[in-house]
């Protein structure tokens, strides 16, 4: 055990301190302390570096730890979900992603909240915009901080003080890597991170693939998990379930300003073509990668050679603790970096936004001023993270729906539609009516946040009403427009 | 090829919602079946994508 600690730690180390010094020589392409340039790298990020930062932006913890004990406890289902977030993606993405590039660049964008204030005419959409964010994703990177606590914690046999410590060391990792060169920092960091998640993966399931072919072999594998079930949809993934979870998902790309903002990033086309095909095979190979992790780990664990494990969260942490030490410590430290890479795009992302979309005055706007509202965020990160809630897992899980109701609006801009600056901000509150109701009625039931993502009230779930009820405002309000 | 990548991935996404649950009812096949018209989508991205920025 102490080995292992100490081995996890000593990896940790070098990989923070490998990323520490690649953020302080990103501060060279750091061209000027404008809000374009500390926020979008002034459009000049090249086609690696562009689906480096998306793709290691997008694919946070979860994958690693989440959707790894997602396919051990409820099977195949957990790959279709996270592919159809993955086609969904491609699709928008090339859809839209020229327009909105080349939009970005001719007319100053620096947020999604410009970019909703100027095409839909509506500064009040973009006060909205900039307050959902700060709801929604102050959460959800908490969780990504709160989970790197719980690994620093689990590496050291569950002490809360080492839980405390683990946090700490994640907001100072998180402030430095976004605040030292801005998104160029960030996207420099994001580039050894998502490079060391496929890495430490493809160690794992190799780890696991040679244990599983030198025991129970691969083809009784393959027939187990058929006939336990696990490669069907039945039981889990009711159809009711399978939309709940996808539908966010599959808007993703609209709705999350981290990853829409990368859309104003690359220097050209062609760096744009780059990071969308590169993040479609980061993508792809990092969500197979991690399924198949999970199905063969309940393989083992049906036929005896891992042990059974009661909380899917738990599945990773199990595998690290039976694996080599030095594997361990790799995918370990793949766990904080995927946690990091998600949490500071969030942090910077938030920052520029709260600085600029919420910001009264347009002349209030500087960088110094996005620097003290990424501090606030932070701290506002800490203080849920450090308290170790269990709430916090269903508001980061609630965080999906809450940007959901964004996406018809942003849609019908991208479209070039106007559905009207009152339309938009009403169309967006109404799909967060329905979501507050919702969460309101399992509050007053004692029910978990997570009972979100099986609940279809009148035979739908949650989310699809949501985006239904926001769809049809914004339509609405274009055919009376039209008429 | 301007929205190749649109219309594949729509028609993909509509397969993952409808397939699982009529024609393939499990089985290695359905993992098959995700992993095939994900990669038939990033394939009509490489595509759509790579005539960007020639001036096509």
């Amino acid at each position: 055990m102490e080995a292992r600690l100490a081995l996890g730690l000593l990896v940790l180390a070098l990989y923070l301190s490998l990323g520490t010094l690649l953020a302080l020589l990103s501060r060279r392409r750091l061209a000027s302390l404008t809000e374009r340039e500390y926020y979008i790298a002034g459009g000049r990020l090249g086609a690696f570096l562009s689906a480096m930062t998306y793709a290691a932006t997008t694919y946070s913890a979860f994958m690693i730890v989440g959707l790894v004990g997602f396919a051990y406890a409820f099977g195949v289902g957990s790959l279709g979900f996270e592919l159809a977030y993955f086609v969904a993606t491609l699709a928008l993405l090339t859809a839209f992603a020229p327009r909105v590039w080349r939009m970005a660049r001719e007319r100053g964008w620096v947020t999604p909240g410009d970019m909703l204030a100027d095409l839909l005419g509506s500064r009040a959409l973009a006060v909205l915009a900039g307050l959902i964010y700060l709801v929604a994703l102050i959460p959800y990177a908490s969780a990504q901080l709160k989970g790197i606590g719980e690994a620093v914690a689990g590496l050291a046999g569950g002490s809360s003080d080492a839980y405390v410590y683990g946090v700490a060391l994640g907001i100072i990792v998180m402030i430095v890597w976004s605040l030292v060169a801005g998104i160029w920092s960030v996207a420099v960091t994001d580039a050894l991170q998502g490079l060391w998640m496929i890495f430490a993966g493809t160690a794992l399931l190799a780890w696991l693939l040679g244990k599983i072919n030198g025991t129970i072999g691969l083809s009784a594998t393959a027939d187990t998990l058929v006939k336990e079930g696990l490669m069907s949809l039945d039981g889990f993934w009711k159809f009711n379930v399978f939309l709940a979870f996808t539908i966010p998902w599959v808007f993703f790309a609209v709705t999350n300003p981290q990853v829409v903002q990368r859309l104003y990033m690359p220097k050209d086309e062609r760096s744009l073509a780059g990071m969308i095909r590169w993040f479609g095979v980061f993508g792809l190979y990092y969500t197979v990668l991690v399924t198949l992790i999970g199905l063969l780990a309940r393989a083992g664990s049906i036929s005896g050679i891992l042990p059974a494990v009661e909380d899917k969260d738990q599945v990773t942490p199990t595998l690290l603790s039976l694996a080599h030490p030095l594997l361990s410590a790799m995918v370990f430290t793949s766990i904080v970096a995927a946690a990091v890479s998600t949490a500071d795009s969030i942090l910077l992302t938030l920052a520029s936004s709260a600085s600029r979309d919420l910001s009264l005055r347009a002349g209030e706007r500087s960088v110094l001023r996005g620097v003290i509202s990424a501090l606030l965020v932070a701290a506002a990160m800490v203080a849920v993270a450090i308290k170790r809630p269990l709430y916090i897992v269903g508001l980061s899980v609630a965080s999906s729906m809450m940007l959901l109701p964004l996406a018809p609006v942003t849609i019908a801009a991208w479209l070039g539609k106007r559905p009207g600056a009152l339309a938009s901000v009403v169309s967006v509150l109404a799909g967060e009516a329905i979501l507050a109701y919702e969460v309101a009625e399992l509050i007053s039931a004692g029910k978990s946040l997570k009972a979100l993502f099986v609940i279809a009230p009148w035979s739908l779930p949650v989310p699809a009403w949501q985006l239904i009820v926001s769809t049809a405002i914004a339509l609405l309000a274009l055919l009376l427009k039209r008429s | 090829m301007r929205g190749l990548t649109a219309v594949i991935g729509l028609i993909a996404l509509l397969l993952i919602y409808v397939v699982p649950y009529t024609v393939l009812e499990g089985g290695w096949a359905l993992y098959l079946f995700y992993v095939i018209v994900s990669l038939v989508t990033l394939a009509a991205a490489f595509i759509e994508t790579g005539v960007w920025g020639r001036g096509s």
